[in-house]
């Protein structure tokens, strides 16, 4: 596999484009607020395994990261913002599953909408499940 | 086999990378608005019974094997998501450069993290 190679001995013409092109129209902010919803995601992955590594230390320490971290008004604020991205983040992804997969009943493909209401509806049954597993079980 | 980096490099990896980075987004996009809604908001304002949160409940949940394999899961793919995206930000906003690094810092970051993620949960008894 060598197709890419001759392409970085080309000097091609490259139009410049400033850093900021995104922010020049809604449908390139939007992409970009998009792809930045894994940022979010990713800080909070991490904050997780901050906690479960509490969790790993002990009761004492792990009720000091709930009480003087997960409980103060900067982290909850910071929730909200994940919050906001990560529905950001599963809005737009169901919405892309109905354009780019392809779901056959028999031999009749499902229209992207139909998809896309298929993915909503996993997307609520999951949420449900674990919401019981965390509050009840 | 071709070691990661250079993999990395010449796009030879490119469909694995690709892979992981739609699994984590599908993983993603599925369960992660519900556990920062519990943990991170309802759990924290005590909108649920306090001890969602506590530490009894998170140690009986966690202890369980499957509860773990899951959260490594999560934590590995969602890092996983993080890096392929990142890498084309950093790409979109003109850093064009310095392309192979920004791959092998970033799925390495995503590694590395997924890493001591396992580490954690194998610590948590």
């Amino acid at each position: 596999m060598t197709v890419n190679e001759p392409v970085q001995e080309l000097k091609l013409y490259r139009r410049p484009m400033p850093r900021t092109w995104w922010l020049r129209n809604r449908r390139y902010f939007l992409y970009m607020l998009r792809e930045s919803s894994s940022i979010f995601v990713a800080i909070w992955v991490i904050l997780l395994m901050v906690q479960l590594a509490q969790l790993g230390a002990g009761r004492q320490a792990y009720q000091g990261f709930v009480d003087g971290f997960l409980r103060s008004p900067g982290a909850i604020l910071f929730g909200a913002v994940v919050l906001a991205f990560a529905l950001y983040h599963s809005i737009t992804w169901h919405q892309l599953a109905g354009v780019v997969q392809v779901v056959k009943i028999g031999d009749r493909p499902l229209s992207p909408r139909q998809v896309t209401a298929w993915a909503f509806a996993g997307w609520l049954l999951v949420s449900v499940v674990i919401a019981t597993v965390i509050l009840v079980v | 086999m071709h070691d990661a980096g250079n993999s990395v490099k010449d796009g030879h990896g490119e469909a694995l990378w690709y892979g992981l980075f739609a699994v984590g987004g599908v993983l993603t996009a599925l369960v992660v608005p519900v556990h920062v809604l519990l943990n991170n908001l309802a759990g924290p304002l005590g909108l649920v019974p306090p001890e969602t949160i506590g530490y009894d409940r998170m140690a009986k949940l966690v202890a369980n094997p499957l509860v773990k394999l899951y959260l490594f899961a999560l934590i590995a793919l969602a890092l996983l998501h993080w890096a392929h995206r990142f890498r084309y930000i950093l790409v979109d906003v003109g850093i064009m450069g310095a392309r192979g690094t920004i791959a092998i810092l970033t799925y390495g970051g995503a590694l590395l993290g997924a890493a001591v993620g396992a580490i954690i949960l194998l610590r948590v008894p």
